[in-house]
């Protein structure tokens, strides 16, 4: 049954990531992935490669120029002729040397930075598309909050970089490649609207699926040590049953040997080398062995009695009775969960919307028409700092207080008199 | 406080929201407010549901004194009495490290309902006598998502008496049992002990012998007058001296010189016993002592076990401080069998010994040759074997010297290894008995 319900969770888990990771990818612009290009799916890895070689050959040309002036500067002092500075080194001859190599340029070097950094930005999709799928897939296997983290990490860096794109000028790009351009202006102050934005709504499910793994990795590691706990209990006790069913060892056990070196030997000087092998190899392993099936007599005995003294001993080994009811956890998870998102919803929509707040609050215009209350950063930061540190100093209280109470004022201290 | 994923979900939380402002996105300024909301919003309910006084736990032992290399079961109930539910909670309790875990588990990770307790065991072996303190149980409280963490401790403390392995007094005892049952008739020798004497032979009569011990059947076959020849077993008094210095206990703890000398001591003392010699034990290092006089029977038997469970090795030996020590408490003759590796001061132990001998006490020394018993089983480089050479060579020349210097005070020294300690140890003592030394 328990199993059944944890591959259930496990269920979940994948549906929440592929839900994710679809609107996450969907929401890119196909541009990033660079399938148009020559070598389908590769040209981003190759145009990479391309542009790392344009590269190390630009650091090559710069090292082979300051070699040179290196030389001709120690030149110049070691022969007293200040005239060696203005004689050139053979500088043709040593760049040849190098293009042999293969250390040619393919573009103008002065373009050759920009161009490794974009080459590099196209590339970084593909490279986080592949660790957070890998992250996800492994994450519904195992389940692992880490893994999801990771997967999560990923899926949003994409995000971000889709976001980035702004910074390299595009021209047919100008809001970046991530959801563009509606991800740029808020969603309406219309509570109805704001829920149902597309922009809200993306952002949801990101959350979602965060907290959702989070609420199966817990449901997991609570349900699934008791199984295995009892599983291995019981295989421990059947081996326990069968090993002290087993002979013990005895010290006449025999080393088998060959029957060609029976033959090579005399009979007289072949029972001296059995003796010999025997009392050097067998002696300490027949110890060893010894000790153990007598331990596990010992044992079994002990087990044995333990469970017709103590009924509740299997129960307690196999901690059976620790073994939370799904139902009531599920329930209570999908509760927690619930009053989480309410709060996380109405604190956003506070930080997004603050004038919505500050209308209900009667605020004087003042305020109301203040430059910070205009723009991006001011008007969420204004409200998401003191509300979210709100929940730590409340926390703090709440322990200060309990601490307070676990060491209750002695009321025979003396107080100081006037 | 916060855990590992809570920081980093808040970090992450931080982060995607300056993205959102650097790159004007609402879905990810959305996200980062998302996070950084969720990852604190449990705070202050985590706080207020923190059950530091509501949590009871209670350990249950099955034995409270076992003998080395038996079994315990342990029992853990953890009773949440608070009102509100611990969501997920590690529970983790300490045994000592020494003790093998054979069955079960000693942690477990679950969630606890207001009133409702939990239960969970784990089986264990105890390797080492001595004496071991059980707990704390620890805590280790989490939220549902793992954001927060607060960690716990119970101050449930458990002492357990581990007594030494009496195996071979076990083997000992069944021995006995076959023999008094039968099962083992002709096997060995009975001794009456009832009678007080022993048939040893036959002599030629000599003036002043008494007539009924003629045995008049060999004078009939010799034509002379022939004697029957009893030796009268007498009871003696004896004193183990145990050196537990630090010394003593080097090496790996189960197999030390230490380990070693108390299972001889505890057989020594239970063979002893059942022939009705009297046995004391001393226990001496600077650090801890210990002594129990020369005594019979069972009670004084478990005294000495009790006695033998509570050594730590530690400190230093020193045998005239132990002589000087006995001295107003051992007044009648005693035979001292002193179990010490001889590490300590040479000078401070020959003056012992000589103590001793001037109390007209006897003493016989059963030395355990440190490297045997401390490089065994370890593979060393031909270098570090050559090193090891030259230290069991001088070591083994200074107990020359010693043990020839204490030859001419009557003093013998018996080194034993490993294998061979008791019975040396055994064999001392019968011969001890033999010779009637310090009889009763």
């Amino acid at each position: 049954m328990t199993r059944n319900i944890l591959w259930v969770l496990r269920g979940v888990a994948v549906a929440t990531f592929i839900i994710f990771a679809a609107i996450i990818l969907s929401s890119l612009n196909p541009v990033v992935w660079r399938l148009s290009g020559p070598a389908g799916p590769f040209t981003a890895i190759i145009e990479f490669a391309v542009e790392l070689r344009n590269g190390l050959t630009l650091l090559v040309s710069l090292f082979i120029e300051i070699a040179a002036t290196i030389g001709a500067l120690i030149g110049a002092y070691f022969t007293n002729q200040p005239a060696q500075i203005l004689i050139q080194p053979n500088r043709e001859a040593i760049g040849a040397y190098f293009q042999a190599l293969g250390f040619t340029f393919t573009r103008a070097p002065d373009e050759i930075g920009p161009v490794l950094i974009i080459s590099l930005y196209f590339l970084s999709f593909q490279i986080l598309l592949i660790i957070g799928l890998i992250a996800g897939i492994l994450s519904f296997l195992r389940i692992s909050g880490r893994l999801a983290s990771l997967c999560f990490i990923s899926m949003i860096a994409l995000a971000i970089l889709g976001a980035a794109g702004i910074l390299f000028n595009f021209p047919e790009f100008p809001y970046g490649f991530f959801f563009t351009p509606i991800s740029s202006f808020p969603p309406l102050p219309d509570a109805a609207a704001f829920l149902a934005s597309p922009v809200f709504l993306i952002a949801l499910i990101g959350y979602i699926y965060l907290e959702v793994s989070y609420q199966v990795v817990y449901l997991y590691t609570l349900l699934e040590p008791p199984t295995i706990r009892e599983e291995q209990l019981r295989r421990q006790i059947q081996q326990l049953q069968t090993d002290a069913q087993s002979e013990i060892p005895t010290r006449r056990q025999e080393i088998p040997v060959p029957k060609a070196l029976q033959r090579m030997l005399g009979s007289d000087a072949f029972r001296l080398m059995r003796q010999v092998i025997e009392r050097k190899l067998l002696r300490r392993e027949w110890l060893v062995e010894l000790k153990d099936a007598h331990e596990v007599r010992r044992l079994n005995t002990f087990v044995t009695r333990l469970f017709r003294e103590d009924p509740e001993a299997e129960i307690s080994l196999t901690a059976k009775a620790a073994s939370p009811s799904l139902i009531r956890m599920t329930g209570l998870s999908i509760g927690s969960s619930i009053i989480r998102f309410a709060f996380v919803i109405l604190i956003a929509y506070i930080c997004i919307h603050p004038i919505a707040l500050l209308l209900l609050l009667n605020a004087p215009p003042i305020i109301l028409y203040s430059v910070e209350f205009l723009y991006l950063p001011e008007k969420t930061l204004m409200f998401l700092l003191p509300l979210s540190l709100l929940f730590p100093l409340a926390a703090t209280i709440i322990g200060y207080i309990r601490q307070r109470r676990a060491q209750p004022f002695d009321q025979t201290t003396p107080t100081l008199s006037q | 406080m916060f855990s590992e994923r809570g920081r980093a979900v808040l970090l992450i939380g931080i982060f995607i929201l300056v993205a959102g402002f650097a790159f004007t996105n609402y879905i990810l300024t959305l996200l980062g407010i998302f996070l950084i909301v969720g990852s604190v919003a449990s705070s202050p309910y985590f706080q207020a549901t923190m059950p530091v006084e509501t949590l009871e736990v209670t350990r249950e032992i099955d034995k409270r004194n076992i003998f080395q290399d038996d079994f315990i079961h342990v029992k853990l109930t953890v009773k949440n009495s608070g009102s509100h539910r611990i969501d997920s909670v590690d529970i983790f309790d300490v045994y000592p490290e020494i003790f093998r875990l054979v069955l079960g588990k000693n942690s477990i990770r679950t969630r606890i309902d207001p009133n409702q307790e939990v239960k969970f065991s784990y089986v264990l072996q105890a390797p080492l006598r001595g004496k071991f303190t059980f707990g704390p149980t620890k805590f280790q409280i989490h939220d549902r998502l793992e954001f927060r963490f607060e960690e716990l401790s119970g101050e449930n403390y458990e002492d357990l008496l581990i007594y030494p392995n009496v195996e071979e007094v076990r083997i000992m005892e069944s021995l006995a049992q076959k023999r008094r049952l039968g099962y083992m008739f002709g096997i060995h020798k009975t001794r009456q002990m009832s009678m007080g004497t022993d048939f040893t032979g036959i002599r030629r009569y000599e003036a002043g012998d008494e007539y009924r011990r003629i045995d008049w059947k060999s004078s009939a076959r010799t034509r002379k007058l022939m004697m029957r020849q009893y030796e009268t077993e007498r009871n003696i008094r004896m004193l183990i001296v145990l050196d537990t210095g630090a010394t003593m206990g080097a090496g790996r703890p189960e197999y030390s010189k230490l380990e070693a000398a108390i299972r001889s001591a505890l057989m020594l003392a239970k063979m002893a016993m059942e022939r009705k010699d009297h046995v004391g034990l001393l226990t001496w290092s600077t650090k801890q002592h210990s002594f129990l006089k020369p005594g019979l029977g069972e009670a004084h038997y478990h005294r000495l076990l009790d006695q033998l469970a509570e050594i730590e090795a530690g400190g230093t030996f020193d045998l005239t401080a132990v002589v000087e020590y006995l001295a107003p408490r051992v007044s009648q003759q005693s035979f001292f069998i002193i179990l010490t590796d001889l590490e300590s001061n040479r000078k401070r132990f020959e003056k012992g010994i000589r103590l001793i001998r001037g109390y007209k006490h006897n003493a016989l020394i059963i030395t355990p040759f440190g490297p045997w018993f401390e490089i065994e089983e370890i593979y060393l480089s031909p270098v570090e074997r050559a090193i090891g050479e030259a230290v069991v060579h001088r070591l083994l020349e200074e107990q020359s010297a010693l043990a020839k210097s204490l030859r001419r005070v009557g003093v013998s020294v018996v080194p034993v290894g490993p294998g061979d300690f008791l019975p040396t140890v055994l064999s001392e003592y019968l011969k001890a008995k033999k010779r009637s030394i310090a009889v009763i």
